[in-house]
């Protein structure tokens, strides 16, 4: 769909999905777009608590005048989702889905295998005089000469070391920790579905259980969820319904905390010589040889770590529909959603992570977050001789949101056995608890007006309401109006309509707000603190963030100008539009000097513009009885720039914060520029003098020094890259011959770069861990133009910095799916009492083409705002070939 | 019959709508559970003390830790030149060798660590008044703790904005200027002449703030003031050990080792000596015997990682999971210490060997002094945790004090300046000193200070406010910016003080040009 950007960003059972519709419309609240299900929104972020197969239609809303009645909490587009409901009359019908997955991993990253883990580490050692001469002088690395561990540590040693090589001094391992930690994971998802309805009442309901299997060891996604929707006309003016469903999730992560010394780190940075376990049983770690830095491996967290989230989710609603008369009618809606949210995460003595090795450490937090809302409108339909028909609508909505959470941390239990279930074991424990919440409320009112089915207006009126904001500004007015003509239907188009089967046009100008910010930015609140006094633990008060009294809703302003397009009786169809939304008042946390205590203030101040053509292409190529072959192309065209920016218009550096702020934000230019230095490459042997005036030697690397003062350091900085495409979409195709059925979808993008930060530890320094094979092509006096510094040992001092050459281009087109089905002719399975039986086998993520050397380059390991493209150490995605079942009886 | 149900319902479903309009105005209201708001806060006394223990909790910006092996306390000694470093860091050989910038991580963390603590400070000076009860050894600690927040501040940035009432979004103070150097310490005296009659106990075994620790400040404060840049001179050195005399006289200080100590005298003083170096980092004598005041931390509840900081990198010798080499000592610096100095002896002050984490009986050398003295015995061969308490001021110091402010002032060392010299030197196994000239004498209480109090972030202050430094190869102290260091670096004006970090020059640029060379 052009102009949503989905970005799976994650290899994880569950995705780490993140839509953005139309850009960026603000630098520090939320770029997510709102999720309407059946008309309640739909608190708790994403989909993932939807069963897809309860789904009916997805619509996106993007101009301002669609997503106008869901107020301001849609300026950032909506997502419209309808779930299934029975029709009436219709005869109780009985479906069920299954499939099997099989995934496996779809990419590996070189790294040094034993033998060239030790020629790294023998040659870094020979080099480590150069690079640190009073060092090794004073004897600090004799004892990582090659001659010095072969000997402590092969076979038969008597120093009570493990042994790692033989005789000859040659590795006795080489584990490849990247075959270690993944699996070919088998998940499994089933869904049964009943749906009918009588005279009167039509019902819908299904029971789905899904099984979604990591392809990192123990990591996996489990689901059930049910849902019941029911609708039914009481009498001829009185229509009531509700859904009621309810999803009890589990998931088991090794991804958390990225760059934390967990399976996505270890699986590259472990070092080859080692085995997964030693003959006692017990898990051989890294620092099992000499002076390497000490992690765990990924068979002992895949093996040792819990870390795991259950989820109760409830949603509900309830509806009444009342007809006053014919047109007039009064629909009032009451949703509801419940989460019960637990973790827990219990680190044993076998390993390091979190606590140390021989020490435990166990969480367990929850979290109740409970949604209403209440929807009242009155709609009043009238047609007016033939040629004018009216809608009108005008309604209220509140909702409210409150969280509770609640945290245990407990550390030294007396034995691992007690894990997460008896926190009494530990002998320190601390507590903790926290509440937040907040309400809106909005007035609305529309009015459509159709003239002759040809010409289409739209007026809509919308006041906001927000807890969030200050005193005086909790309320904002919000407008909009749409234009629809359609072409097609005019008399002068009547000499096309042998080949034009569709014209319309668009236009839509609105208003939009943007308040998706923290609660209680606009109080004065205060903070709490732990300090000590003699040895107990004292809580203390501080200052807490400075209040903005004036704090008020973010504006967007959005004009879009469409065509819809249609020949040979849509054969080929195409929809075309050009948007412009221009956010002002931006919601942003402005700096403020330190000397107020605090660095930062939510304040209103700031201007960005997003400006963009989407198109889209639906072409119908064959069609005959029996063969049918039609594709869908889209593409979308953004730029977006940031126009005004704090108090002078200041650069503002933002996270992640890797080695410094990765982000810089600068009026004039996009969002989402990757700061660094420049990489010159490394010094040469005949720079050796200037090399030396940076305290630099040749095989060092060398950046650019942009101010000439002899140092590298903030003043050098510059922008190196940009983490959003230049343009992006999809190409998918449809074919069906008698009874089988084929799609292929393809997606692509162009222009992005990604910032691999995993190259800071594993390109940048050798021999403390292990590093990828770009390492081989360091500096020597033989080969000197090479981006890689020469090898060395890492104590003996080494550069790494984000820089040019960690950026790499993230352009790639990747086969998303490839399926192909056959469908039981009719004739034979009626026989057996099914109305439907689909097989289908299917490929997901079946290639990528990408000249990115990471897993992939659709990536994103922090959250936030601006850290699309920005990744350290992800959870690698998955190749995956589908089994598929569907029958209806 | 329908019309009219009809009308009815059309009624009551308009009503529904506009008595939504009409409750709107509490339904918006913000009802934060968790904290306070500063408008319903300083009810009553136990508030005002919540929050006086608030205001100590930034004092541990001294720890905050960006990157790796980094950290303001950890800056201000290698920045004298007397340390080598790990690899890994990326800011830390810049301090050493003097080429760091004004986004250098230890200067921001500093300068907005320590502004919060003044806004909280501020914050329960301004609440306190509201409070009716006994608050007046509340704002005793108060002032005392803003007093020592901007004496670091004013010593490291020179002309600093002072803020003392609570800053508001519409305040002027949100974007101050620079006010001068002698404008702060003038408001440094006056907070802490109010603390000393505020009524605080005389000593304090807990962390808290105490009337021995303001007079101690306060004689800091003087010695200060009489130096460089303010060079109030003799007069002021005065005020210095005639201040330092008040807790000299409550205290006492002779050496344990001596034939005199008595150890009844020593537990009913002020402040002793310890008997022991070891007693300066366990976990039995926190905030005793010669401790003055230190920032508190505890296993469980608020650790750091000061002995990660000083034993050498990846050697496996303590239980505690980071092992940086952040901060060791040179060789030409450890043995500037006098023959048969017990500080120098293995495990007293120093170490220059460990045996590994898991088997003690296999020794690993180091290949470079390490600093034994922030070595936490619990943690590292226990817990894995290190909770050690870091020391802002102990007894030596005030012993130093009196003796150079005395000499300074009167042209030569009286007796009691010898004796207090004397006593640490015997504690240390050296022979005393007697019959010197003033000026050999001022070098000769330098070299015991420098060698009793360092790495203990004392050493970049006497640079700036002596302009001398100690040349460890000379073993003399000598015009600092006249000899390069073991390091090779020659300190240079510039480097004398900490330049404004640039986040802050860039919020604030009215705080521009920032201090010269930077």
């Amino acid at each position: 769909m052009a102009g949503v950007n989905i970005s799976t960003n994650s290899g994880r059972p569950g995705g780490r999905t993140s839509i953005q519709i139309r850009g960026y419309s603000s630098i520090n609240a939320t770029s997510n777009p709102l999720y309407v299900v059946d008309g309640i929104v739909w608190e708790g972020g994403g989909l993932d608590a939807i069963n897809p197969n309860d789904i009916e239609s997805i619509d996106v809303l993007k101009d301002a005048s669609s997503t106008a009645i869901y107020g301001t909490r849609g300026s950032n587009g909506v997502i419209l989702v309808t779930t299934k409901k029975g029709k009436l009359g219709q005869k109780p019908t009985v479906s069920y889905d299954a499939n099997v997955s099989f995934s496996k991993l779809a990419r590996k990253i070189d790294v040094l295998n034993s033998e060239e883990f030790m020629q790294i580490w023998d040659t870094g050692y020979k080099n480590t005089e150069k690079f640190d001469p009073t060092g090794w002088k004073s004897g600090k690395y004799t004892m990582f000469s090659p001659e010095y561990v072969r000997e402590h540590y092969k076979v038969g040693n008597t120093y009570g070391n493990h042994e790692l090589f033989d005789a000859n001094g040659n590795p006795l391992y080489d584990t490849d920790w990247q075959d270690e930690a993944t699996r070919v994971a088998v998940s499994q998802n089933h869904n049964l579905s009943f749906t009918g309805g009588t005279e009167k009442t039509s019902y819908a309901a299904s029971l789905n259980y899904t099984d979604d299997e990591g392809i990192l060891k123990s990591t996996y996604k489990k689901r059930f969820s049910g849902r019941v929707n029911l609708d039914t006309e009481v009498t001829n003016w009185l229509k009531l319904g509700t859904m009621l469903s309810y999803s009890d999730i589990r998931e088991s992560f090794q991804d958390q905390e990225q760059g934390s010394g967990n399976i996505p780190r270890t699986m590259i940075e472990t070092t080859p010589i080692i085995p997964t376990k030693w003959a006692d049983g017990a898990f051989a770690r890294p620092a099992d040889f000499a002076g390497m830095e000490d992690a765990d491996t990924p068979a002992s967290l895949a093996s040792e770590l819990g870390w795991l989230n259950k989820s109760a989710v409830f949603n509900g609603n309830a509806y009444a529909n009342i007809t006053f008369m014919k047109g007039l009618e009064f629909r009032t809606t009451l949703g509801a959603s419940n989460t019960d949210w637990h973790e827990f995460i219990f680190a044993p003595t076998t390993i390091s992570l979190r606590s140390g090795v021989g020490k435990n450490r166990v969480n367990v937090n929850s979290e109740r977050r409970r949604f209403w809302q209440w929807e009242n409108h009155l709609t009043y339909n009238a047609v007016i001789n033939e040629d004018h028909a009216i809608n009108a609508m005008v309604g209220a909505e509140y909702q409210k949101y409150h969280r509770s959470r609640m945290e245990q941390t407990g550390q030294d239990l007396s034995d691992d056995f007690f894990s997460w279930n008896n926190l009494g074991q530990a002998k320190t424990q601390s507590i903790g608890s926290s509440y937040l919440g907040w309400r809106m409320e909005s007035y609305f009112a529309r009015i459509n007006y159709n003239l002759k089915n040809r010409y289409l207006l739209t007026l809509t009126g919308c006041v906001d309401g927000s807890s969030k904001f200050g005193k005086n500004n909790k309320y904002a007015f919000f407008p909009s109006a749409a234009l629809g003509w359609r072409v097609i239907d005019e008399a002068f188009m009547e000499n096309t309509k042998d080949w034009m089967s569709n014209l319309k046009l668009r236009l839509s100008y609105g208003l939009t707000g943007n308040s998706d910010i923290g609660q209680y930015r606009s109080l004065a609140m205060l903070g709490s603190t732990t300090y000590v006094f003699g040895g107990e633990r004292a809580p203390g008060m501080v200052i807490g963030e400075l209040a903005n009294p004036d704090l008020k809703w973010g504006k967007t302003e959005q004009w879009n100008v469409g065509v819809d397009m249609g020949v040979l009786d849509n054969r080929i169809s195409m929809e075309l539009d050009f948007f412009l939304k221009k956010t002002k008042d931006l919601l942003y946390e402005a700096p403020v000097p330190a000397t107020s205590g605090k660095r930062a203030m939510m304040s209103n101040i700031g201007s960005m513009e997003n400006k963009g053509i989407e198109l889209t292409l639906n072409t119908v190529n064959i069609k005959t009885n029996d063969f049918q072959w039609s594709s869908s192309f889209n593409i979308f065209f953004l730029k977006n720039e940031i126009t005004k920016l704090g108090v002078n218009n200041e650069d503002k550096l933002v996270d992640p914060d890797f080695l410094g702020k990765n982000v810089i934000l600068r009026v004039g230019e996009p969002v989402g520029l990757f700061w660094g230095y420049k990489l010159l490459g490394t010094w040469g042997t005949a720079e050796a003098d200037e090399a030396a005036k940076y305290g630099k030697k040749p095989g060092d690397l060398k950046h650019e020094d942009l101010n000439h003062d002899y140092q590298i350091n903030d003043a050098d900085k510059q922008i190196i890259g940009r983490g959003t495409p230049d343009f992006y979409g999809t190409f998918n195709n449809y074919l069906s011959y008698k009874n089988f059925d084929f799609s292929l979808e393809l997606q692509y993008s162009v222009g992005a770069d990604v910032l691999n930060n995993t190259n800071h530890s594993s390109e940048d320094r050798t021999s403390i861990a292990n590093s990828k094979k770009t390492v081989l092509n360091a500096w020597t006096e033989k080969n000197q133009n090479t981006p890689i510094a020469q090898t060395r040992l890492a104590s003996a001092g080494y550069t790494t910095l984000i820089d040019s050459h960690k950026v790499e281009n993230g352009s790639f087109l990747r086969g998303k799916n490839i399926s192909v089905g056959y469908s039981l002719p009719t004739t034979l399975i009626n026989k057996i009492g099914f109305s439907k039986l689909r097989v289908s086998f299917s490929a997901q993520n079946f290639f990528l083409i990408s000249s990115y050397t990471g897993y992939d380059p659709e990536v994103s390991t922090w959250d936030g705002g601006f850290s699309q493209n920005i990744q350290f150490y992800d959870y690698p995605k998955a190749r995956s070939y589908t089994f598929g079942l569907s029958a209806i009886f | 019959m329908k019309r009219t149900v009809k009308q009815i319902y059309i009624l009551a479903i308009s009503s529904l709508l506009l008595t939504g309009a009409t409750s709107c105005n509490d339904f918006l209201e913000e009802n934060p559970k968790s904290d306070f708001t500063q408008e319903n806060y300083f009810q009553n006394i136990s508030q005002a003390k919540t929050a006086v223990d608030g205001a100590y909790e930034r004092l541990r910006a001294w720890q905050s830790y960006d990157g790796y092996g980094e950290g303001p306390w950890v800056t201000l000694e290698l920045l004298c030149g007397h340390a080598t470093t790990l690899g890994q860091s990326t800011y830390n050989s810049g301090y050493i060798r003097h080429t760091t910038g004004t986004n250098s991580p230890s200067f921001k963390n500093i300068w907005e660590g320590f502004y919060e603590g003044i806004a909280d400070c501020n914050m329960c000076i301004s609440g306190i008044q509201k409070v009716s009860g006994d608050t007046k050894s509340l704002l005793g600690e108060v002032y005392t703790l803003r007093a020592l927040y901007y004496f670091y501040l004013v010593r490291l940035y020179g002309d600093i904005p002072l803020i003392l009432e609570p800053v508001t979004s519409d305040s002027e103070n949100l974007y101050p200027e620079r006010s001068t150097q002698e404008q702060v310490f003038e408001s440094i005296l006056s907070d802490l002449k109010a603390a000393e009659q505020s009524g605080l106990p005389e000593t304090d075994r807990t962390g808290r703030v105490s009337l021995g620790l303001v007079k101690t400040i306060m004689a800091d404060v003087y010695q200060y003031m009489a130096g460089a840049p303010l060079n109030k001179g003799p007069e002021y050195y005065k005020l210095a050990y005639e201040k330092a005399k008040e807790v000299l006289d409550k205290s006492y200080c002779v050496s344990p080792v001596s034939a005199d100590y008595n150890a009844a005298a020593a537990s009913s003083a002020w402040y002793s000596l310890f008997d022991s170096y070891e007693k300066l980092h366990d976990d039995e004598n926190k905030n005793k015997g010669e401790l003055i005041f230190q920032i508190q931390y505890k296993e469980g509840i608020s650790t750091n990682q000061i002995t990660s900081m000083i034993v050498p990198t990846m050697k496996q010798i303590i239980k505690i999971y980071d092992e940086f080499g952040a901060l060791m000592p040179t060789w030409d610096f450890y043995y500037s210490y006098d023959k048969g100095d017990k500080r120098t002896e293995e495990k007293e002050m120093f170490f220059t060997k460990d045996g590994h984490r898991d088997d003690k009986t296999n020794i690993i050398e180091f290949g470079s002094p390490a600093l034994y003295k922030y070595y936490d015995i619990e943690g590292a061969l226990k817990t894995g945790q290190c909770d050690i308490n870091f020391t802002l001021y102990r007894l030596p110091e005030v012993m130093f004090i009196y003796a150079e402010s005395y000499t300074q002032a009167n042209g030569a060392p009286d007796q009691l300046c010898y004796d207090l010299v004397n006593a640490i030197r015997s504690r240390a196994n050296l022979a005393p000193v007697t019959g010197l000239s003033k000026d050999d004498f001022l070098q000769a209480v330098w070299k015991e200070r420098t060698h009793e109090l360092y790495f203990e972030n004392k050493e970049y202050f006497d640079i700036q406010c002596t302009r001398m430094a100690y040349n460890v190869k000379a073993n003399r102290f000598e015009t600092y910016n006249g000899f390069a260091n073991e390091s090779g670096i020659t300190f240079d004006e510039k480097y004398l003080l900490w330049p404004i970090p640039s986040t802050e020059t860039d919020a604030n640029p009215k705080l521009l040009p920032n201090n010269p060379g930077w």
